[in-house]
């Protein structure tokens, strides 16, 4: 059975993948430097602007849009009696599984 | 010669609370392990009849490979957390290891019995001392999540003591061994499974059933996240094995594989928008579960090997992540939502991404081992499955990215961490080398799985052993 | 007699679920709990049960019949260890009960869902 591990090729690609594209990153990060300062602050018709960035709750915004993955959320609304209602659910279901299995 | 084990950690447990040294809970779960080593090297099937009775009548302690690879996980991971733990409780910290023994000993009976009531009193006494660790903290957190894992815990447990109260009913025994070998596939066995299946499936945390966890986890103390994703959950696995292997019950095994797919798929989506990061990580453990249901429903060689090779890495990775994220917790002053915790700790930061790598399965670590035969094996048995657990893992990758840049990398905010104790360091970084080397060499991983294979699959073998006396 | 039991005994599980699913105040759901068990244990003291058996004691003057006349006494001793195991879960549910009420001064079950999703 340990044959399926002795493609060394599926091991080694991988990891030489990985560290070719850390070096890319590296290197790249390393040639830019640090940016001039002002550079990354924000002009729009002569006022300024705070510098804002990204929120962590936006970070897969679209494919949570796209998805509407939210609406899996709703369902876990925190309440006990909608949990155990869901036991209950879950043991018929078994229940069901196995009289249909058997 | 096992039953002694239990005596240690009992003693220890209570005399710990009368003359308040952590010292002594923390070598009897070190002592158990190490015993535990010595007794699995050792071949066949362990028995222990408790006052001499033999085994239909008496109760009967049998510890096959699996029960022992169980064992072993559980005292071993135990420990590493009861060592980590000596400078993450500050108050109270007696308690705290009265109660984390006594879990121990709940989830090490559990394991080693063969007797399907003394399997539920030992199930009931892990089960009531982690309700009384989620509360630990008696913060509003951890009252919340302990009152839900409570009533939810306890219905799922009286449910298991109908179950076998029906299955004593028909049967006429509780020995697990005598058992497999009365009963008939009649109708009056079909509901005492079912209550047994929702009974052990709400410890296992699959997808009915499995929202108790990332509340109960996000108010408990960190290392005992660990011992919940960790362990417990193998324990649950182990249990249902049981049931379903040593009553020759294959024909459920569908039943496995479509929990396992909706436990996977819907672990990973709710994973997705966690903005805390110990639900993040509980909701990652409960699609991992996913991956071992389904290994486990797909019956072949292959594929229970990958399923339990799957539980130990997985059980090893989740540790390492909520030992090392319990740090960071720690020191940033008890913050988890991902948006303001921030830190910088190299140390900290490598080896929460090569448990995080080992979770997603990236090749050169222990989890790519598992995963990659789960892949296999479920692309034997069908193809679109093996394609959706793929889909899983890039998921996964997903989350993880998000959890990593969110804490180690983000600029704003740092706190930098300097100076920590080498008591928490070191059961860190034995996990994180394990991580490393079971993925380097999956021949030592296996060696230990493959007797458990063997174990769960030739399961006349048990009976016969433990009928015919030891 | 035996019948009326088992009938008891269901209603008895049905009552303890209805309560703990539909109530939502905390101590009615240990209540239900408790009614659950308790159905529970009847049932594994019923499963033990002959009509007009005798108590499981050996003596020197039953030994012949003893195996034909007595009740099942291993139910009885499992019903013990399990009555144990639910007082405990009723004083730990109990004492949680009343830390929740000091924490969020209700014990609604529907308002105290701070943690969702």
């Amino acid at each position: 059975m340990l044959g399926i591990f002795n493609y060394w090729l599926l091991w080694v690609l991988p990891l030489l993948a990985f560290t070719a594209m850390g070096f890319i990153i590296y290197a790249l990060g390393e040639k830019k430097g640090k940016p001039a300062p002002g550079k990354y602050e924000t002009y729009t018709c002569g006022e300024k602007f705070p510098v804002t960035d990204v929120g962590h709750e936006n970070f897969y915004r679209p494919i949570k849009r796209i998805l509407e993955l939210s609406r899996l959320r709703h369902a876990h609304t925190g309440i006990l009696s909608d949990y155990l209602l869901m036991i209950v659910t879950g043991f018929v279901i078994v229940l069901l599984f196995v009289m249909v299995l058997i | 010669m096992i039953g002694y084990i239990i005596l240690i950690l009992i003693v220890a447990t209570f005399l710990s609370l009368i003359v308040r040294r952590d010292i002594l809970p923390i070598g009897a779960i070190i002592i158990s392990f190490l015993f535990l080593v010595f007794l699995a090297a050792g071949s066949g099937i362990v028995l222990f009849e408790f006052g001499g009775w033999e085994a239909p009548f008496g109760i009967v302690w049998a510890a096959d490979k699996l029960s022992m690879m169980i064992a072993m996980l559980v005292t071993g991971i135990a420990s590493l957390v009861a060592v980590y733990s000596l400078r993450y409780i500050k108050e109270r910290r007696h308690r705290y290891y009265s109660l984390l023994s006594l879990m121990t000993i709940g989830m090490l009976g559990v394991s080693l019995t063969g007797d399907i009531f003394n399997l539920y009193v030992f199930f009931e006494i892990f089960s009531i001392s982690s309700y009384a660790l989620v509360a630990f903290f008696l913060d509003d957190y951890a009252i919340e999540g302990a009152f839900k894992y409570l009533v939810a815990g306890s219905f799922a447990t009286t449910m298991l003591l109908l179950g076998i109260a029906l299955l004593y009913g028909s049967a006429g025994t509780l020995n697990m061994a005598d058992l497999s070998s009365q009963i008939l596939q009649t109708p009056m066995f079909l509901v005492p499974l079912a209550l047994l299946i929702t009974g052990f499936g709400l410890k296992v945390a699959m997808v009915p059933f499995h929202f108790w966890k990332p509340d109960a986890i996000e108010g408990t103390p960190s290392p005992i996240g660990a011992i919940f994703t960790a362990v417990s959950t193998s324990i649950g696995i182990y249990c249902i094995l049981r049931v379903l292997f040593i009553f020759s019950l294959i024909e459920l095994n569908t039943l496995l594989i479509v929990f396992g797919v909706v436990t996977m798929v819907v672990g990973a989506v709710m994973a997705f928008m966690q903005d805390n990061i110990k639900r993040l990580l509980a909701y990652s453990s409960i699609s991992q579960i996913g991956y071992i249901l389904l290994a486990l429903g797909l019956g072949t060689y292959l594929g229970i090997s990958g399923g339990l090779y799957q539980l130990l890495n997985n059980a090893i990775a989740n540790a390492l992540l909520f030992l090392s994220i319990g740090v960071v917790i720690l020191y940033s002053g008890g913050r988890e939502r991902l948006s303001n915790l921030s830190v910088k700790n190299n140390i900290l930061m490598f080896c929460f991404g090569i448990g995080a790598l080992s979770i997603i399965g990236i090749p050169p670590l222990a989890g790519f081992a598992s995963k990659y035969m789960i892949y296999l094996a479920a692309w034997e048995v069908s193809p679109p499955i093996a394609a959706i657990s793929i889909i899983v893992a890039a998921f996964t990758l997903a989350y993880y990215l998000k959890a990593f840049s969110c804490v180690f990398l983000n600029p704003r905010g740092r706190t930098e961490i300097k100076g920590i104790p080498l008591i928490m360091l070191i059961p860190i970084i034995i996990l994180a080398a394990l991580c490393i080397i079971l993925g380097i060499l999956p021949h030592l991983g296996l060696y230990v799985v493959e007797p458990a294979v063997q174990a769960l699959t030739n399961s006349s073998g048990y009976v016969a052993a433990v009928l015919g006396g030891g | 007699m035996i019948a009326e039991t088992y009938i008891t005994i269901v209603a008895l599980i049905v009552l303890g679920i209805y309560c703990l699913v539909w109530k939502s105040n905390l101590v009615k759901k240990i209540i239900g709990l408790g009614i659950f068990a308790k159905a529970v244990h009847l049932l594994l003291i019923t499963i033990g049960f002959r009509p007009g058996g005798i108590p499981p004691i050996v003596t020197p003057q039953n030994l012949q019949t003893f195996a034909s006349l007595s009740v099942d006494p291993l139910p009885q001793a499992l019903v013990l260890t399990s009555i144990v195991i639910d007082l405990s879960i009723t004083a730990l549910a109990l004492s949680i009960a009343i830390l929740a009420y000091r924490h969020f001064r209700t014990l609604n079950t529907k308002n105290i869902r701070r943690m969702r999703g």
